[in-house]
């Protein structure tokens, strides 16, 4: 996948989770200052990475976790070690 | 709601942008706690408002006023004995005003700092020099466990310098010795306490000891539980010794693992000062009920990301209002009961407002209808909720008055349409700290290839293992490190069993609803659904909450007999 898919693909579940507005959001945007996410999201944007990118995420990995654009590195640069 | 775990990082430059005077603030806030003052101490009998006498003997408001004539509240601190309630309270807002202004006017780089020292000060007022001196020695060898300083570190003496005087303590300080002997002592102390840490713990700090000193010291207070039951099993003692000042840093278990989590995810700098990391641990804030939510708020990177995080006059308004809704709820509590007693009263119910109530009269062979089961249940329920309520906003308005900007603890949990929902609404600090401290390791170590029961036993981890071994902590804290109090907390199993199932169940449901999911409270006839959602969350909530508080007297049976009853099963 290039990374305008990687993309498109995470804001689409951020957007599908109902925890960003369509309109408001950008890659860059602080998920924890304008989107409705929490501890338990977290975990749960786990199992969609993990699934959707077959990721294996470790503890230290959540904390990037932070914003569309960050997530989509998190991906890449998982992805490209396996 | 917005953000809960607060990755986000704030830099000072945008504190800096934060940290506008308004002088009209101050005045207000200061003005503000002075009336705090007068409504909670017995200034508000020396000086009586119009109409007081009549407020007072009014058969449903007077319940408002406390014995002394003051407005209720149930603000106050553990074992501080020799203070009266009075003043304890006119300490913590005096504090909370001196701390504010502190805050408010000095540069950046100096506004945690004083809120240590006046603590300390606190502490050292309300507790003795003895108390404050093993709470910081705890906090001492907690940061050097966990920062390690090098043995050449410059301030390596101060720290170790408090470390000797809590080694000292309580005996030497406290009690006969004269300070010069305590000196004395603390001076012989120090170098050997040097020695030991430059050739021993340092060492040990850097192999691969590290790796468990840093979670025993993260988990000190399970250790010393787990030796303290066992020592007075073995001995057959009533009670472990219990210092106060060992205490002060055990109640604050939550905030110690959070900053370990906190630290191990690389979210603290290693080379931290002492004074920073002492700024997580100790603010007046802290003092309100001090055992009492104590994880507010979690640890060092969410309390640092939250420190002037927006505008400053805006955060402190934010805590002005939100310890008004705490004197709101403190005073509602007592009218909304007496309402409710009547109320059972007219309906010849009268004579069952607890459990233990229902208990006798089912052991007399008369079962209640199930309508009077629900009144007491929900009489019982309403007690704790508004008691809550009001000391967790009193809390995060505290915190807000001291620049951090963090969340409200309860989190409007009356629109919980799930049990999810409810447990982060009605416990949201609480619920953060049981997902990182149970739930991440076993979601991330367990049943990674079955989804479902992934979520599941994590969840249950989180929710009913984890909350298990909190309040089974806290009891030992609380009233001793004995058998007997494992045994009483041991009776509360099933509470947490179901909660976590229940909690466990509905988080397994929404995630396999996923994009499925309906969003409530989005209006149309649906609300009428979101409705019965909410009360039938609350209702399981409020069903098992029998369970939770099985008197002495009665069994796990009756409580499962009182929950059947309540449900139409005799």
């Amino acid at each position: 996948m290039t990374r305008e898919e990687v993309l498109q693909r995470v804001m689409e579940y951020f957007a599908d989770q109902g925890a960003i507005r369509d309109d408001a959001a950008s890659p860059d945007t602080p998920l924890s200052d304008t989107l409705l996410i929490d501890s338990l999201m977290v975990l749960e944007t786990v199992m969609f990475l993990e699934q959707e990118f077959d990721l294996q995420l470790e503890r230290s990995d959540l904390g990037e976790i932070t914003s569309p654009e960050a997530v989509v590195e998190l991906i890449l640069r998982k992805t490209s070690k396996s | 709601m917005s953000s809960q775990t607060r990755y986000s990082q704030i830099d000072d430059n945008v504190r800096r942008a934060n940290d506008r005077h308004r002088h009209w603030v101050p005045c207000l806030v200061v003005g503000f706690l002075l009336a705090i003052a007068y409504l909670w101490t017995e200034w508000m009998a020396l000086f009586p408002p119009p109409a007081m006498e009549w407020l007072s003997q009014h058969p449903v408001l007077g319940k408002i006023f406390s014995d002394d004539g003051h407005l209720v509240t149930q603000s106050w601190m553990h074992r501080s004995s020799d203070v009266s309630d009075h003043g304890q309270r006119r300490l913590l807002l005096f504090l909370t005003a001196i701390g504010f202004l502190l805050v408010y006017y000095l540069p950046l780089q100096f506004k945690k700092q004083p809120l240590v020292i006046l603590t300390c000060l606190a502490v050292w007022w309300l507790l003795g020099v003895a108390a404050l001196a093993l709470f910081l020695g705890w906090h001492v060898l907690a940061y050097l466990t966990f920062h390690a300083p090098s043995p050449r570190n410059r301030w390596l003496a101060v720290y170790l310098a408090l470390l000797a005087t809590a080694a000292w303590t309580p005996h030497a300080l406290a009690n006969a010795d004269t300070p010069l002997a305590s000196l004395l002592k603390v001076a012989i102390t120090l170098p050997l306490s040097y020695v030991l840490y430059a050739y021993v713990y340092y060492p040990l700090l850097q192999g691969r000891a590290r790796a468990w000193l840093q979670p025993g010291i993260a988990h000190s207070s399970l250790i010393y539980i787990a030796i303290g039951v066992g020592w007075t099993s073995l001995n057959e003692v009533d009670a472990f010794l219990q210092p106060i000042g060992w205490l002060l840093f055990f109640w604050q278990w939550e905030r110690v693992v959070m900053y370990h989590i906190d630290l191990k995810d690389g979210r603290v700098p290693a080379d931290l000062p002492l004074f920073q990391y002492l700024a997580t641990f100790l603010t007046p804030a802290t003092f309100s009920n001090f055992h009492w939510l104590s994880r507010i708020p979690l640890g060092y990177s969410y309390l640092n990301n939250a420190f002037f995080a927006r505008d400053k006059n805006q955060i402190f308004l934010s805590g002005v209002w939100l310890i008004t809704l705490s004197v709101f709820f403190f005073c509602i509590r007592p009218l909304v009961l007496k309402l409710f007693r009547l109320g059972m009263d007219a309906l010849d119910l009268g004579h069952l407002t607890r459990y233990g109530d229902v208990v006798d009269v089912m052991r007399a062979g008369v079962v209640p209808e199930v309508g009077a089961m629900w009144c007491v249940l929900i009489y019982s329920f309403l007690s704790f909720y508004l008691l809550w309520t009001a000391v967790a906003h009193l809390k995060v308005g505290l915190w807000r008055l001291f620049g951090y900007d963090i969340e409200p603890y309860f989190q409007k949990p009356f629109l919980a349409t799930n049990l999810v929902e409810l447990w982060k609404r009605y416990s949201y600090y609480y619920r953060e700290f049981l997902v990182q401290a149970f739930y991440y390791p076993v979601f991330l170590r367990c049943f990674r290839k079955s989804p479902r029961l992934r979520i599941f036993v994590a969840t249950l981890a989180a929710a009913g293992f984890g909350n298990l071994v909190y309040h089974l902590m806290y009891s030992c804290l609380y009233y001793g490190t004995t058998m007997e109090i494992v045994a009483r907390e041991m009776r509360t199993v099933p509470y947490y069993l179901l909660l976590g199932v229940g909690i466990a169940a509905t988080q397994v449901y929404l995630v396999a609803r996923g994009r499925k999911r309906r969003r409530p409270w989005t209006g149309g006839w649906k609300t009428g659904l979101d409705i019965l959602a909410v009360m039938g969350t609350f209702g399981f909530f409020i069903l098992i909450r029998p369970f939770h508080h099985v008197p002495l007297d009665e069994s796990i049976m009756d409580a499962l007999h009182l929950v059947l009853a309540a449900v139409g099963i005799r």
